[in-house]
């Protein structure tokens, strides 16, 4: 009866550091992921780089092109989340403004009349 | 061994237990996925990531955003930046990331400590100290995405900060044995004497043509290019936006060359002490 009692009690205290070391020390990491996947910081950060991009290059397609990597449908919409919390944590105006930009002109660009079927 | 005999149970029951709490945590409820980091996205992403970065450096000039952002990849140092600028050139690019990154590459290095490198452009190609300051991160490679375009624009659009206008204001044979192969060597400064990187450059010859962009040597300096020619082809080097073209360079044939490196003659393509093949050297400023 002790011996059962002193292996159940080291099987809960096993479980108790495996299931701790599995969490805490060497959680689970994930390669080869996709922009759609990533961190929200990153994918705000993301954005900004492509609002950048297009503030010098003006080429919309490839502003729509790189923001449908991280697999939303609404690009304006995307880009004017981020710019309103960058607005909310205190970023710089120029940072707002060429996401704003960005969005209006993704606005614009989607709702042009479609060519007729 | 009686006495032990009760903490081998317990040494046992751990063991089960860890393996199960391993388990656990690992297969059946595994932490929870916060998202993805840059560093852990497919290559392709990863390279089309990074050239994003150099892309929105060339747009802002922010370097403080374009330091935080490279931080996420250790193995990015300025060599390696420069190595890519080489490859995204190579592979026909985006142009604004390629200058983006040869900037970045100079930026980093400037203010990196790293070993003073004293070198004569002349002596670029053979000089041992210089290979020694390559270290390994150069051998990077990197994906280097394409990404379909949407649009194209038919014309490249400049603004007036990036269409600066470039004049030749030197035109040199470079007798040089110890330049193998043959080069044209360009060197891109400001009015002030500072070199510029990111420049642009385009060679053309009867049945080719390549390009080539400053920046890629900077501890050389950050204006600094160079093209491998071949001798009896007739190169035409543009710069820039195209308005500045410089025609009708051809390897030179320099005489016998004299001895030097202590006293020995270098041994050329031809052979030591005969005639070589010589180089060219061009220096635009930038205004």
């Amino acid at each position: 009866m002790n011996r059962f009692l002193l292996l159940g009690l080291g099987t809960i205290a096993g479980v108790i550091l495996g299931a701790w070391y599995g969490w805490s020390v060497s959680p689970i990491t994930y390669t080869e992921t996709s922009p759609d996947e990533l961190r929200p910081e990153f994918r705000a950060d993301y954005v900004l780089m492509v609002a950048e991009t297009y503030s010098s290059d003006r080429d919309l397609g490839q502003a729509a092109v790189k923001l449908s990597r991280l697999g939303q449908d609404d690009l304006a919409g995307l880009v004017r989340q981020v710019a309103q919390a960058y607005e909310a944590a205190g970023y710089p105006q120029e940072d707002r403004d060429r996401l704003n930009a960005l969005a209006n002109d993704l606005a614009r660009y989607s709702t042009l009349p479609s060519a007729a079927p | 061994m009686k006495k032990l005999l009760p903490y081998l149970w317990t040494v046992v029951g751990l063991l089960l237990g860890f393996a199960l709490g391993l388990g656990y945590a690992w297969v059946i409820q595994p932490a929870k996925f916060r998202g993805a980091e840059p560093t852990s996205l497919q290559p392709v992403y990863r390279g089309e990531y990074i050239l994003l970065i150099a892309s929105a450096y060339q747009a802002t000039g922010n370097l403080e955003y374009a330091r935080t952002r490279l931080a996420l990849f250790p193995e990015l140092g300025p060599d390696t930046l420069s190595s890519l600028a080489q490859q995204v050139v190579a592979a026909g690019g985006p142009q604004d990331a390629a200058r983006g990154l040869a900037r970045l590459s100079v930026v980093l290095r400037e203010q990196t400590p790293s070993p003073s490198v004293e070198l004569a452009l002349a002596t670029s190609r053979t000089t041992p100290t210089i290979r020694a300051t390559i270290t390994q991160e150069s051998t990077l490679a990197l994906t280097i995405p394409f990404l379909p375009t949407a649009t194209r624009s038919p014309t490249i659009m400049f603004s007036p900060t990036t269409n600066p206008e470039f004049v030749l204001i030197s035109k040199q044979q470079v007798c040089n044995p110890l330049i193998v192969p043959p080069l044209i060597q360009v060197i891109v400064k400001t009015a002030d004497g500072r070199g510029v990187p990111g420049v642009q450059l385009r060679a053309q010859w009867e049945g080719g043509d390549g390009g080539f962009v400053t920046g890629m040597k900077p501890e050389l300096s950050p204006g600094y290019a160079d093209y491998t020619i071949e001798p009896g082809k007739v190169y035409q080097i543009t710069i820039g936006n195209g308005l500045t073209v410089v025609r009708d360079l051809t390897a030179p044939t320099c005489p016998a060359a004299t001895p030097i490196l202590g006293g020995r003659t270098p041994v050329t393509a031809t052979g030591a002490g005969g005639p070589f093949t010589g180089s060219w050297r061009l220096e635009f400023e930038m205004r």
